[in-house]
C-alpha cells in the first residue's frame, strides 16, 4: 500500500477486502483459515444433520467408538460426535434470546440505544465546535434506562412475554464485535484527541484491565446470572479495554499523517476524521486482533463452561461436556478429549489465522 | 522519576477507587436473588425483607458502598455511644464486635422476653456470662422507647418495643423471633483496614481467609512463575533467532498448542497420566496443613499453568527477539563482522528483553486467572478457589474483596513492569 | 450378655404392643426387619430385638452380624490406629449445631458430640446417649433414660441437665432450631419436659406420636454440653470419640481420639473408636474421586452416580450401596390449565419407562417407583406391582380429553427441570415417549439455582426430594393443606384430596403395623388413581472406599458413623 492510495481514504470495506487478499499469500493463514472454516461448516451441518439426536440418551453410556457412536457415547449415553458438532452453535452461529417480557426488551434497546448513543455523542463532544451537540447526546443516553424503566413499569408490558427465540451468529462472535465497537470508539477518541480525553478514558479502562479475565467473568456472571446475553456482555467488556489501548496506539500514529492534516485544515467533523480516515487504516491490526479475541472468548466460554458457569443447557458447551464427562475420564477418555480438541483446533485455528495475517501485513508495510 | 512514581500512585489510587465502585455496583443484590440463593427458595418476601435489613442491604447503595470501604463502627459508635472494639476470639481465631466499657470490660446484649437487656460480659477465653437483666431504654423525641447496642452476633443493633420480629430460617421453615432488633449494622472496618466483614457462605471473616489463600495462591503462582520464565525465554530467544526457521515453526507451533490447550484439559490429562495411572504425584492439593509444604503436591498444579502459560511468554519473547534481530544497529553489527554469538547476546538481548518484561508483568494478571481453574480442579486452597466458590454461591462482599486484591496484584505488578521498563530504557527515562 | 431367648413377657414388659408384632411377624405379616423397627421404636433394645426376630421370624434366622449392637458385633480382626482421610466439602457455616442445615457439617460434629439414639445405616433406630426409652400405651408419654457415666471431653458427666439445656435451645425460636418442627408435639415447650431425676426425663406429647425417637436422630440435635454458647467451633464439648484438634475449613478439619471414651453401648471394652483419628479434608466431589482413585483418601462424602459409575469395577475400592427415599417427583400444578385435568399426568405416568429411566439417571442403581412418594424402605410399605409402560393407554386418555375438552392434539407443553440429579435423563426418556403419545413436550432445563427459584411455581416440573426415615413425614410436607384450607408451603403440585388427608393423619398415628400397612397402601392407590405425581425410582446410595477401611457403611441420609471403622493396611 502506497500513501497515494491511502491519501485517497479508503473505506473499511475496501481496507478488509485487501487484507482478506492476503490470507491467501500466507500458508500458515491459509491453515489457520482452514481449521476455523472447518467448524464453521460443522456448525452449519450440525442444525441440518448429526449423527444421532446431540441431546437425547440413545446409546450405552460411557463406550467408546462403536456402531452409530464414532466417537463413543457420554456418561449418559449421547453420542460424542452429534454433541461435540451442536456444541459449535452457541458459540459460532446462534445466540439464545430467553423468554423475556416486552418491557425487558425495552430496557435492552434503551441500554443498546444509550451504549451506541454515547459512542457518537462522545467524539462529539471531545471536539470543541460540536461539544453542546456532543453534551446533549450523552444526557439522553443516560437518561434512556430510566426513561425505559419508567414506561415499562407503568404500562404493564412487563406482563407480555415474547417466547424464546434465537439470532443467527454465535456468543463470541457477537461480544467481540461489542467489545470492537467498544474498544475502538474509545480507543480512537483517546488516540486522537489526547490530553484529558486520552487520561480519563484511559484511566476507567485501566480499571477494567486490572482484573483478571477470569475474575471479571465470574464477576459479570454473579451479578446477572448465566445466560447467552450476560456472556455476551462479558466477553464485550472483557475485551474493550485491549480493543482500546490497540485503537489509540493506531490513531496516535495515523494522526500525524498527512492526510489527517488535510482533513483537519478542510474543516472535516471529528467523526468524518475518526471513521473515514484513521479507522479504515487502522482496521487491520483491529481485525487480526479481533480474531484472537474471538479464540480468548472460546477458551474462556469453555472455562466458564467447564466450571459451570458457561453457557445454560440444553444446547451442549464444549466445557460443560468436558466437565460431566470428569468423572469417568478414565474409562470414556473420548468424552473428554473430543470436545477438548474441538476447543484447541478451533483456538489453534483462530491464532494461525491472525498470525499469518499479522505477517503478511508487516512484510507489506516494510 | 519521581514525577513518574507520583504519577503511577496517582493512577493506581484512581483505578482502585474506579475498581472497587465497579465492582460494587455489578454485584449489588438489586433484584433479592442474592437473598433467596442465602434463604432458600422458601422464604417469603417479609423474611427476605428481614434478612435485608439484618444485612443492611435495604440502605441505599452510597453507605454500603462507604461501609464496605471505610467501615462503618464509627457510625455505630455513635448511634450506640461508646466505643466498639473487634476482639479476636483465640478459640476460633474469628473476631466479633464488643461494647469496651473499660476496665476490660466488654459486652454484648441479649433482650429477654421481659423486654430487658441482658448484658453478655466476655470472658478472657472467649466466652461470656450473662448478667443480671438490666433497663436501658431511652426514649426518642416522639416518646418511643428504642436501645442501640450490639447483639449476640457482634452486630450493631436497634431495639425497640413495637415487637418487631426476626425471621430465622430453618431447615424446615421459617421461625419468627419476637422482640427482635428492628435495625442493624453489620459492622465491620472496611476494606481500606483490611477487614471485609463476614462471609455469608462461612459466616467466618472474609480478610482471614482471604489472606490465608493468597499466600496459598502466591506460593503456587511464583512457583509457576519460576518455572515458565526461564524456560520461555530461552525458548523464545532460540526460535526468535531462527525466525522462519524449523526450530521457529516447531516451537511456535508446540507453544501455541499448549497456549490453546485449556487448563482443565491438560490438568485433566496430567491427573489421569501422573496420579492415576502412573501414581506419581498426588491428584490434589487440598490438605496443605496436612501434608505440609511438600514440593510434589506442587508439581501437577504447577505444570498445568506450564503447560498453558509457556506459550504465550515464548510468543512475546519471540516477536520481540524477531524486532530487534531486524534492526538497523544488529544489522550493522553483523555486517561489521561482530561475532554471531556476540551480537546476540550482548546486544539483541538486552533490548529484546525489554519488551517481555512489560508483558509479562502484564501476563501475571493472566496467571492469577488461570489459576482460577487449575485451583479448581487441584481443589488447591487458594484465591481462585475462594473466587469460584463465592461466585458460585453469591458470596457479594467475600467475592468483591478477593477479585480487589486480585486487581491489586494485577496493578502493582504493573507498575513494577513500568519501572523496570523505564530504568532499562535511557529514552523512555528522560521523556 | 447376650439373651438367647426373648420371652413375651419381657417384650410386653418393654411395651405392650411388642408382642403383637412378634405374632405377627411369626404369621409372616412383618418382615423381620419391620419388627425390629417398630420393636426398636417402642424401646426394646437393637440386640435383643434381634434376638428376639431370630428366634421367632418366618424368615430363615438371621445372622446377627446385619445388626451391630452392644456385643453382638463382629469385630474380628478390628485393628485400632491410623488416620481415616475422607474427602468432604467443610468449608460453609458452622456455629450452633442446633442450627444445621448440612450433612456435612453435622459429620463433623458428629465426630465430637453424639445423638440420643443413632441412626442406623439400616434404617434402625438405637438408644445412645440414652440407655432406653419406654413409651405409655398411648404413645404420649415418653421416659428417656440417660446412660450413666458418660463423660463430656471436658470430664464433665453427661447429666438430664445436658440433655434439657439441649431441648431448650432446640425449641428457643432465637436458636432457629429445624429440630423444633419435628417436636410440634411438645406445644408446652420447656413446660412438657419433665426433670424426674439426674437421668431420666419424661417427655408429655400433646399427641401421641411414634416418631419420637427417629426425631431423636435428626441430624441438628447432637447434644453440647450445659454450657454451649452458640459456637461450635469455639467449644467443641461433647462427648463422641474424637476430639476436634483443628478446624482449618479451608482446608482440613481433624478429629483425633480420645482416650477416654466412653466407649459407646458397648462400654469402653468395646475399644472405640478404633482409629487414632480422621481428617475431613476440604475438596469437591471430583477432586475426591481422583483422590479416592489414588489413594490420597480412604473415602468422601456422598459419591454421585457417576463417582459409583467410575469407581464399581476399581479392585482398590469397596462399593457398599443402600436404598434411600431419595427421588425424583415428576409433578403438575392442578391449579393451571391444562394440568388440572387429572388424565394428563396419568398419561404422562403411563409414558414411563421406569427401568430405563432409572438405568439412564441413576445407572440402574435403585427401586423402581409406582407413583407413589412413599419408598420400599419406609416401614409399612405395601407393595405394589410396577406398572409397564404403556404408550397405548397414554395416546387413549389424550384423545379422549382432547375431544371432551375440544383441543387439538399433540398437545405442547413444557417440562422444567434442572440438571444436577438426573432429572435431565429422566425427562429426556419421558420426552421421547411422551411425544409418541401426543405430546408436544419441549425441555426447559437450568442448572440448579435456577430451577429451585421457581420450583413450586412452573406448571410442570421434576423435582428432587431427599430421604426421609419415615413414610408419613414427606407426605405431611408436600400433600396436604394447612388448617386454614390452603396448600402447605412445600405444596409444589396445590393437590389436596379429602380422603388423602384423613388416611395420612390415620396412618400417623396408628401404632398397629398392619392397620398402617393398610392405610399406606390406601394412600398409595389414591396416588395412583388420582395423583399429581409420577415417581419412576428412588434412588440408591453409595458409600465408596478403599479396601483397607473395614466395617464401614453406606447410609442413607450419608452420616458418617465411625466410631467402630478401623483400618487394616495389609488387606
Amino acid at each position: 500500500m502506497t500513501t497515494e492510495t491511502r491519501s485517497k481514504a479508503p473505506t473499511v470495506w475496501s481496507n478488509i477486502a485487501n487484507y482478506l487478499k492476503l490470507v491467501s499469500e500466507s500458508r500458515i493463514a491459509t491453515i489457520g483459515l482452514a481449521m476455523v472454516l472447518f467448524w464453521i461448516i460443522v456448525g452449519l451441518t450440525s442444525f441440518v444433520w448429526t449423527p444421532q439426536d446431540p441431546n437425547a440418551s440413545l446409546g450405552i453410556p460411557n463406550r467408546g467408538i462403536q456402531d452409530g457412536f464414532m466417537l463413543g457415547t457420554d456418561r449418559i449415553g449421547r453420542d460424542n460426535l452429534s454433541r461435540t458438532m451442536a456444541g459449535t452453535q452457541v458459540i459460532l452461529m446462534k445466540t439464545r434470546i430467553p423468554e423475556l417480557s416486552v418491557g425487558a426488551y425495552l430496557l435492552g434497546i434503551a441500554g443498546i440505544s444509550a451504549i451506541v448513543l454515547g459512542l457518537v455523542a462522545l467524539p462529539w463532544a471531545s471536539d470543541k465546535r460540536t461539544r453542546q451537540k456532543g453534551f446533549i447526546g450523552l444526557i439522553i443516553a443516560a437518561v434512556l434506562i430510566p426513561i425505559a424503566n419508567i414506561i415499562a413499569n407503568s404500562t404493564g408490558l412487563n406482563d407480555i412475554i415474547i417466547p424464546k427465540f434465537a439470532i443467527p451468529v454465535g456468543v463470541a462472535i457477537w461480544g467481540v464485535a461489542g467489545s470492537l465497537t467498544l474498544g475502538s470508539t474509545l480507543g480512537l477518541i483517546a488516540g486522537y484527541r489526547g490530553g484529558t480525553w486520552d487520561q480519563v478514558i484511559m484511566q476507567i479502562l485501566d480499571a477494567l484491565i486490572a482484573f483478571p479475565r477470569i475474575v471479571l467473568y465470574l464477576v459479570v456472571i454473579t451479578a446477572l446470572g448465566q445466560g447467552d446475553l450476560v456472556m455476551i456482555f462479558a466477553i464485550a467488556v472483557t475485551g474493550a479495554p485491549g480493543v482500546a489501548r490497540l485503537a489509540r496506539s493506531q490513531a496516535l500514529e495515523i494522526k500525524s499523517r498527512d492526510y489527517i492534516r488535510a482533513a483537519e485544515t478542510r474543516g472535516e467533523s471529528i467523526w468524518y476524521i475518526m471513521f473515514r480516515e484513521i479507522l479504515p487504516n487502522a482496521i487491520g491490526p483491529l481485525l487480526v486482533d479481533a480474531m484472537l479475541r474471538v479464540g480468548y472468548a472460546v477458551f474462556t466460554i469453555g472455562t466458564l463452561g467447564f466450571l459451570g458457569r458457561g453457557l445454560p443447557p440444553p444446547e451442549p458447551d464444549w466445557g460443560n461436556m468436558i466437565n460431566l464427562a470428569r468423572p469417568s475420564f478414565g474409562q470414556a477418555p473420548l468424552s473428554v478429549l473430543v470436545p477438548a480438541f474441538a476447543i484447541v483446533t478451533l483456538v489453534v485455528g483462530l491464532n494461525l489465522f491472525a498470525d499469518g495475517l499479522n505477517e503478511e501485513i508487516t512484510r507489506y508495510q516494510k | 522519576m519521581g514525577r513518574f512514581l507520583f504519577r503511577s500512585v496517582i493512577s493506581i489510587i484512581v483505578t482502585m477507587v474506579l475498581v472497587s465502585i465497579l465492582l460494587f455496583v455489578m454485584l449489588d443484590p438489586r433484584d433479592g436473588a442474592v437473598l433467596v440463593k442465602i434463604l432458600g427458595i422458601e422464604a417469603t418476601p417479609e423474611q427476605q425483607e428481614s434478612l435485608a435489613n439484618q444485612l443492611a442491604l435495604d440502605t441505599p447503595i452510597m453507605t454500603r458502598y462507604l461501609d464496605w470501604v471505610i467501615g462503618n463502627d464509627w457510625r455505630a459508635e455513635r448511634l450506640i455511644g461508646s466505643d466498639v472494639v473487634l476482639l479476636e476470639d483465640p478459640r476460633t481465631g474469628d473476631s466479633s464486635w464488643w461494647i469496651d466499657e473499660g476496665n476490660e470490660r466488654y459486652i454484648q446484649y441479649e433482650v429477654n422476653t421481659d423486654g430487658l437487656m441482658v448484658p453478655l460480659v466476655r470472658q478472657p477465653a472467649g466466652e461470656y456470662i450473662k448478667e443480671a437483666p438490666v433497663d436501658l431504654w431511652e426514649t426518642d423525641a416522639e416518646g418511643n422507647k428504642f436501645f442501640w447496642g450490639l447483639d449476640a452476633k457482634g452486630r450493631g443493633a436497634l431495639w425497640d418495643d413495637s415487637g418487631a420480629t426476626e425471621f430465622i430460617s430453618t431447615q424446615t421453615g421459617w421461625q419468627e423471633l419476637a422482640g427482635a432488633p428492628v435495625d442493624y449494622i453489620p459492622i465491620r472496618k472496611g476494606v481500606l483496614r483490611g477487614d471485609a466483614g463476614i462471609s455469608w457462605r462461612t459466616s467466618r471473616s472474609i480478610s482471614n481467609a482471604v489472606y490465608l489463600r493468597a499466600g496459598n495462591t502466591f506460593k503456587l503462582a511464583g512457583l509457576a512463575f519460576v518455572v515458565v520464565m526461564p524456560l520461555a525465554l530461552l525458548f523464545g530467544i532460540i526460535a526468535g533467532i531462527n525466525e522462519g526457521k524449523f526450530l521457529d515453526r516447531f516451537i511456535s507451533i508446540v507453544g501455541l498448542i499448549g497456549t490453546s490447550t485449556p487448563e482443565f484439559v491438560s490438568g485433566l490429562v496430567f491427573i489421569l497420566l501422573f496420579a492415576l495411572t502412573w501414581s506419581l504425584f498426588p491428584s490434589q492439593s487440598a490438605d496443605l496443613i496436612g501434608t505440609g509444604l511438600k514440593p510434589k503436591h506442587y508439581v501437577l498444579p504447577v505444570l498445568t499453568l506450564t503447560a498453558v502459560e509457556l506459550g504465550y511468554v515464548i510468543r512475546m519473547t519471540r516477536a520481540s527477539m524477531v524486532d530487534v534481530m531486524k534492526a538497523p544497529y544488529i544489522r550493522t553489527a553483523i555486517i561489521k563482522g561482530m561475532p554471531y554469538r556476540r551480537v546476540v547476546l550482548r546486544h539483541a538481548l538486552r533490548n529484546a528483553l525489554m519488551a517481555p518484561i512489560t508483558i509479562i508483568m502484564l501476563h501475571i494478571n493472566y496467571l492469577v486467572g488461570g489459576i482460577v481453574v487449575v485451583e479448581a480442579i487441584f481443589a488447591y486452597p487458594g484465591l481462585g478457589d475462594y473466587i469460584f466458590k463465592s461466585a458460585v454461591f453469591g458470596d457479594i462482599y467475600a467475592l468483591a474483596a478477593a477479585a480487589m486484591v486480585t486487581v491489586i496484584v494485577a496493578v502493582l505488578t504493573r507498575l513494577f513492569g513500568d519501572l523496570a521498563y523505564t530504568l532499562l530504557n535511557p529514552r523512555i527515562r528522560f521523556s | 450378655m447376650k439373651p438367647r431367648n426373648v420371652s413375651k413377657k419381657y417384650m410386653a414388659k418393654v411395651h405392650p404392643r411388642i408382642p403383637e408384632y412378634f405374632d405377627m411377624m411369626n404369621d409372616g405379616r412383618l418382615t423381620r426387619r419391620e419388627f425390629m423397627r417398630f420393636a426398636t421404636l417402642l424401646g426394646m433394645s437393637a440386640g435383643v430385638a434381634s434376638v428376639a426376630a431370630a428366634c421367632g421370624g418366618a424368615e430363615a434366622p438371621a445372622a446377627t452380624d446385619e445388626v451391630m449392637d452392644e456385643g453382638s458385633m463382629d469385630e474380628g480382626g478390628a485393628k485400632a490406629g491410623g488416620t481415616l482421610l475422607i474427602g468432604m466439602e467443610t468449608s460453609a457455616i458452622l456455629d450452633h449445631p442446633a442450627r444445621l442445615s448440612w450433612i456435612q457439617g453435622a459429620n463433623i460434629v458428629r465426630q465430637v458430640a453424639e445423638y440420643l439414639a443413632e441412626p442406623g445405616a439400616d434404617n434402625i433406630v438405637r438408644p445412645w446417649l440414652l440407655e432406653s426409652w419406654e413409651a405409655n400405651e398411648d404413645v404420649n408419654e415418653w421416659t428417656l433414660n440417660i446412660r450413666q457415666g458418660i463423660k463430656f471431653n471436658n470430664g464433665d458427666e453427661l447429666t438430664a441437665d445436658d440433655v434439657l439445656f439441649n431441648f431448650d435451645q432446640w425449641l428457643d425460636d432465637e436458636v432457629g432450631s429445624s429440630v423444633k418442627g419435628l417436636l410440634n408435639y411438645l406445644e408446652g415447650g420447656m413446660n412438657d419436659l419433665e426433670r424426674v431425676d439426674d437421668y431420666t426425663i419424661k417427655m408429655h406429647l400433646s399427641a401421641g406420636n411414634i416418631g419420637v425417637p427417629v426425631h431423636l436422630t435428626h441430624y441438628p440435635a447432637a447434644i453440647m454440653h450445659r454450657d454451649f454458647q452458640g459456637d461450635f467451633v469455639a467449644s467443641p464439648v461433647g462427648t463422641g470419640p474424637f476430639t476436634m484438634t483443628e478446624y482449618n475449613p479451608d482446608q482440613a478439619v481433624v478429629m483425633t481420639r480420645r482416650d477416654d471414651y466412653w466407649g459407646g453401648p458397648a462400654g469402653p471394652d468395646s475399644g472405640f473408636p478404633y482409629l487414632d483419628g480422621i481428617r475431613y479434608i476440604n475438596m469437591d466431589k471430583d477432586a475426591a474421586l481422583n483422590a479416592l482413585s489414588a489413594g490420597e483418601i480412604h473415602t468422601f462424602y456422598q459419591p454421585r452416580p457417576t463417582d459409583w459409575e467410575a469407581m464399581k469395577d476399581n479392585a482398590d475400592i469397596n462399593v457398599v450401596a443402600t436404598s434411600t427415599a431419595q427421588t425424583l417427583i415428576l409433578r403438575h400444578r392442578v391449579d393451571i390449565e391444562p394440568f388440572n385435568d387429572l388424565r394428563l399426568i396419568k398419561a404422562l405416568r403411563l409414558c414411563q419407562d421406569r427401568q430405563q429411566i432409572l438405568n439412564l439417571a441413576w445407572f440402574g442403581e435403585g427401586d423402581q417407583g409406582v407413583d407413589a412418594h412413599i419408598a420400599p424402605v419406609h416401614p409399612a410399605y405395601d407393595e405394589r406391582e410396577i406398572p409397564a409402560q404403556d404408550i397405548e393407554g397414554a395416546k387413549a386418555l389424550l384423545e379422549e380429553w382432547a375431544a371432551e375438552t375440544g383441543n387439538s392434539l399433540p398437545l405442547a407443553v413444557t417440562l422444567v427441570t434442572k440438571n444436577d440429579e438426573g432429572e435431565q435423563q429422566y425427562a429426556e426418556v419421558l420426552q421421547q415417549a411422551a411425544n409418541e403419545a401426543g405430546f408436544d413436550m419441549s425441555l426447559d432445563i437450568t442448572e440448579a439455582s435456577g430451577y429451585w427459584e421457581r420450583w413450586d411455581e412452573v406448571p410442570l416440573g421434576i423435582t428432587s426430594w431427599t430421604h426421609r426415615p419415615l413414610g408419613t413425614m414427606v407426605l405431611e410436607l408436600a400433600y396436604i393443606a394447612d388448617n386454614e384450607g390452603n396448600p402447605v408451603a412445600w405444596n409444589e403440585t396445590r393437590w389436596v384430596d379429602e380422603e388423602f388427608s384423613d388416611t395420612l393423619v390415620a396412618a400417623a398415628s396408628t401404632l398397629d403395623v398392619d392397620a398402617r400397612r393398610v392405610h399406606m397402601g390406601k394412600l398409595m392407590d389414591i396416588f395412583w388413581e388420582r395423583g399429581p405425581i409420577g415417581v419412576a425410582f428412588f434412588k440408591s446410595a453409595w458409600r465408596l472406599a478403599r479396601h483397607e477401611v473395614k466395617n464401614i457403611t453406606a447410609h442413607p441420609t450419608q452420616y458418617d458413623l465411625m466410631y467402630n471403622v478401623w483400618l487394616d493396611d495389609a488387606a
